[in-house]
């Protein structure tokens, strides 16, 4: 049987992450032309890639966040079957 | 309406004075451009000669009203977002566009199939290979004029390439060593294209492997490293090889105690039983879902018995996964835990807080990024997550001093993981064979997500926002990072197919006879490039603002729930501990209803809003069975209260000043206690 570890983190990206507009800037086109050459579409504007190549929302949201989120999600569901059982 | 922090230069654009800055808007003679200048000089935000140009065109061309243009400048400006035309096209359609991901998705299902045109490229390039017979290129030439699907003239030309077994079903594609034989991969049409065409474009490059070996291995790039061993199996070539990376890796054991290694050995087979016997039990069920979704074509590789056998195993495996996953986890942290002493000096104390951050961050890890919390039960999820939070209790404790409750609390948390049992739940073994099953039998066009709205677990809230595409890009770039620096990387890891990749591919291509489909498609990508920029954590501000679209299923159909979020930045993340969210969303009976929850210190005061006079009844219990949910992951009890709607926007309610508060009431006050149901 394989062995598998944790080995999430990526650190480069993290440093990338935390760099300047500039930084950011650079690096989103080497990310573009390694994504146009294996193939795997994403967004075109390097201005607008700049901005979501770092944010990584398994991250910088906290599962504590998501837990009130879904929470919600499912009141909401919920609040809609109390609708069909009264209506 | 923001809190922005005072800056003299653009973050994004350059070092220019302010007062150049805006003196581009002086020459404009379109109607707002002086309420943009007097705004961005309130915010101290100067822009670019091309930003003001944007900008201007933006207030004169953009659709919706100029408050709601302005609105826009605002978040970009407050975001440090860069004002180009696209960026602010996409933050006004998230703002003031609906979010209808299942009607897009329909759309989606309806438009041409990809496969006939991926299928065209690569019989393409098969005819123009010198290395492939002429005899083989005539006979699918014969074969597709003859009528036979082009996608499948082409799977008939690759099993003449290879050795292994090929045998069409419906969309299914199963490969074997010979017919019959263990191991069975199962794989869409679609998939096997997507490999075939990878192997030709590598084989033209001419490197002198077979054909045989980069379809192998252009496999298991499209499968996910899961598939390795298998298909090494099926692709054994004569002299024995391998592919590359398929080795036992069970002397990475090797050191440990051999009685160790055993007991776990004989750990992993009876979980491995137990998961292969639960799936057996529970096939039927799954069955019935997919023949419910299924037509003729389909059910033809449904009834195969190696489908069966391909999805039990398959989903043993990730479990078995998962199991190693959680149980590395748990031994890192337990042992980590465990070798805390009581600090006696300030380095001491700052050593003691390293390990409780580093176990902070593998459990938020385990929940976020593993597969764990795709089986366990909600239950187990939400013990990890109180976990989670209960160390951070512990490194706050330490911060305060107060060595002993710190100790106390982590030594509970280091009792409670080590008895914990990485339990995989009946129902979400049986949605991964499903999600599994239908991604083999279903030819989606460009392989769209089979999206779960009903899992209302945080991580199905964060799988959602995935499917969505929200998360696309950072994704990409871990991927390719991780594959261009050789760098470890998670075995399995493949980029999760989402709505955002498919509509992108979409509009790449550009389909003639796809127009409607396309423009719908710009409509959305507009709306998903929207949300990820409102999303984007600004590096030079303390307090956040993001807003989402959140798809929630209720009463059968999706409804788009708007959902604004504030909260203090807490190094890379957001303090959950000191956070506003507002919900707002139409319900069919109830009608508008906005959900304002706001932490401080953890303190969680819910505020519903709404006009209806039974409303209140209705969602009195559910709010206290919430209240328990929200304990159980970290939270305190606060107040709750209904209140009728007023004219605050969602903006107003989570404004960064109430959460700015906090700390300082919470020192002069303590917070209140129990329920409060005043309005």
């Amino acid at each position: 049987m394989r062995k598998k570890g944790v080995n999430i983190y990526d650190d480069q990206i993290e440093s990338y992450a935390k760099s300047d507009a500039n930084e950011m800037e650079s690096f989103s086109r080497v990310i573009k032309e390694e994504a146009d050459k294996q193939k795997v579409p994403v967004e075109k504007d390097i201005k607008t890639l700049k901005d979501q190549v770092g944010n990584d929302l398994r991250k910088n949201i906290p599962p504590q966040l998501y837990a009130v989120v879904s929470g919600i999600v499912d009141v909401i569901g919920k609040l809609e079957e109390e609708d069909i059982d009264e209506g | 309406m923001f809190n922005n922090n005072s800056t003299t230069v653009n973050r994004q654009s350059g070092n220019k004075p302010a007062d150049d800055a805006f003196s581009v808007f002086k020459n404009s003679d379109t109607p707002g451009m002086e309420k943009v200048e007097t705004l961005l000089r309130q915010m101290d935000h100067p822009v670019s000669d091309s930003e003001a140009a944007s900008i201007d065109r933006f207030m004169k061309d953009g659709s919706g009203s100029m408050s709601s243009k302005l609105e826009t400048v605002e978040w970009a400006a407050d975001k440090g977002i860069e004002m180009t035309d696209k960026n602010l096209s996409a933050i006004q359609e998230t703002l003031n566009s609906e979010m209808n991901e299942a009607e897009m998705i329909e759309t989606l299902a309806g438009t041409k199939e990809v496969t006939g045109e991926k299928a065209k490229d690569v019989l393409e390039k098969i005819k123009a290979d010198p290395s492939i017979p002429d005899a083989l290129k005539t006979s699918i030439e014969k074969a597709v004029e003859s009528g036979m699907p082009i996608e499948k003239a082409v799977v008939h030309a690759v099993k003449s390439m290879i050795r292994a077994n090929v045998d069409v079903k419906g969309n299914t594609v199963f490969l074997e060593k010979s017919p019959g034989e263990q191991p069975c991969v199962c794989i869409n049409i679609g998939d096997l294209l997507k490999a075939v065409d990878q192997a030709m474009l590598a084989l033209s490059s001419g490197e002198g492997v077979s054909f045989e070996d980069l379809l192998k291995e252009a496999l298991v790039d499209v499968l996910g490293t899961n598939a390795l061993e298998d298909l090494a199996e099926i692709f054994l070539s004569e002299e024995g090889s391998i592919v590359e990376g398929s080795e036992d890796e069970s002397d990475e054991i090797s050191g440990d105690d051999p009685n160790v290694i055993d007991s776990l050995e004989d750990d992993m087979k009876a979980f491995e039983e137990d998961m292969l016997e639960r799936l057996e039990a529970s096939f039927e069920d799954v069955m019935g879902s997919f023949m419910e979704n299924a037509n003729d074509e389909m059910a033809s590789a449904i009834t195969d018995i190696r489908f069966k056998s391909y999805l039990v195993e398959k989903v043993t495996a990730q479990a078995i996964e998962a199991k190693e996953t959680f149980s590395q986890m748990k031994k890192e942290i337990v042992q980590s835990l465990r070798d805390i002493e009581t600090p006696k000096t300030q380095q001491e104390k700052v050593d003691v807080k390293e390990v409780l951050s580093k176990a902070i961050e593998k459990l938020d890890n385990v929940l976020m990024k593993s597969d764990v919390t795709l089986f366990t039960s909600m239950k187990m999820e939400r013990d990890l997550l109180n976990m989670s939070s209960t160390l951070q209790e512990a490194r706050k404790l330490l911060g305060k001093g107060d060595v002993n409750g710190a100790l106390e609390i982590t030594k509970n948390v280091q009792g409670k993981l080590d008895q914990m049992i990485f339990t995989p739940s009946e129902k979400n073994i049986q949605l991964k064979a499903f999600k599994d099953g239908m991604n083999v039998l279903d030819v989606k066009p460009n392989m769209m997500p089979s999206i779960n709205w009903q899992d209302t677990s945080p991580r199905g809230v964060l799988e959602l926002f995935r499917d969505m595409g929200l998360n696309h890009e950072p994704e990409v770039a871990e991927k390719l990072l991780s594959h261009d620096k050789g760098m470890i990387k998670e075995d399995n890891y493949k980029i999760k197919d989402n709505l955002k990749a498919v509509l992108l591919k979409m509009i790449e291509n550009d389909e003639p006879d796809n127009k409607r489909a396309v423009a719908g498609a710009e409509k959305t990508l507009n709306n998903l490039t929207g949300q990820q920029l409102m999303n984007k954590l600004e590096t030079k501000q303390d307090t956040q603002t993001l807003f989402f679209h959140v798809p929630v299923e209720a009463d059968g159909e999706i409804k788009d729930m708007k959902l604004f979020v504030n909260a203090r930045k807490n190094g890379d993340a957001l303090d959950w501990e000191n956070s506003s969210l507002y919900f707002s969303v139409e319900l069919k009976k109830f009608g508008e209803t906005g959900i304002h929850l706001q932490s401080k210190d953890k303190m969680l005061s819910i505020n519903v809003r709404n006009d209806n006079k039974e409303f209140e009844n209705v969602m009195k219990p559910l709010v206290t069975a919430l209240q328990k949910e929200f304990v159980d992951v970290g939270y305190k009890l606060g107040p709750v209260s209904f209140a009728s709607l007023d004219n605050k926007t969602p903006k107003e309610l989570i404004k960064p000043g109430e959460v700015e508060k906090v700390t300082i009431q919470k020192k002069t006050a303590p917070p209140e206690k129990g329920f409060d149901f005043s309005i």
